[in-house]
């Protein structure tokens, strides 16, 4: 059983105690462990200008290919992405 | 739930505290950080469970105090070398005496099971039954090593406690 004047000295010093409290983390802390990750809408643009980057670089590569079949340049068509095959070139009369 | 935001989730909430109890047990912010960072880590790696996020407080405090025992346990040379000498208080309020120093070597004296209980009792406000359940060890041994440590802090606080009285 604690006395009187136990217990007053107890409180004495939980008191000078509370005066303090542990330090808090640092601000940081929570960027170290927890690294920020980017927001969905970042994620969906990205792929958005992804895929467009790619569509716009077949079509042009596509448009390039006609072109330089329409001119002549000896491109074969065959060789054209979903191009015509040799047989509907030559109508199928090569035989 | 994704497993980062549950982490995140489970640092706003209780990152603070775990700390704290952390830095009372280690003496050593540099070494709080660290061992914050490991728990952290291991939880986004195994993931996040259900069960687990019913029992995120209890379960982060176990593995805190589990990676600061096992620091403790390391070679003394390799934990003297780590140490930051950064303060371990501050001041709960504007109007505060400055004797931080003084409690720092006081608490600093103690061992770090007692500096424990000291912190989830003082500050944490837990009870002697919730301590007891935390660190696994009976009511009776959680209640003597507060009053053991009280007993030390008294002693070394001695004539400041005259002082204290003085100034109360």
């Amino acid at each position: 059983m604690m006395t009187d004047d136990e217990q007053g000295t107890d409180a004495l010093i939980e008191a000078r105690l509370r005066r303090y409290r542990p330090a808090a983390p640092p601000a940081d802390l929570r960027r170290r462990i927890v690294p920020p990750v980017a927001p969905r809408w970042l994620w969906a643009t990205a792929a958005l200008l992804a895929l467009t980057t790619v569509g716009l670089s077949w079509a042009t590569s596509r448009v390039e290919l006609r072109t330089a079949e329409i001119l002549g340049d000896g491109v074969p068509a065959a060789s054209l992405p979903g191009g015509p095959t040799d047989d509907l070139v030559t109508g199928g009369e090569r035989e | 739930m994704p497993r980062h935001s549950w982490t995140a989730g489970a640092y706003d909430e209780h990152g603070a505290a775990l700390y704290r109890h952390a830095l009372m047990i280690v003496g050593d912010r540099a070494v709080a950080e660290d061992v914050l960072h490991q728990v952290f880590v291991r939880l986004l790696r195994r993931g996040a469970s259900a069960e687990a996020v019913h029992a995120t407080r209890a379960y982060l405090r176990q593995a805190v105090r589990n990676e600061c025992f096992s620091w403790l346990r390391r070679p003394q040379p390799v934990r003297r070398e780590a140490h930051d000498g950064l303060p371990l208080l501050e001041p709960s309020g504007p109007a505060v005496q400055d004797d931080r120093v003084v409690l720092e070597q006081a608490l600093d004296s103690l061992p770090p099971e007692q500096r424990e209980v000291v912190h989830l009792k003082v500050y944490e406000g837990f009870t002697f039954a919730e301590i007891a359940d935390l660190t696994g060890v009976s009511i009776n041994t959680a209640s003597s090593r507060y009053r053991y440590a009280l007993d030390k802090l008294a002693a070394r606080l001695g004539d400041e406690r005259t002082d204290t009285g003085r100034t109360a």
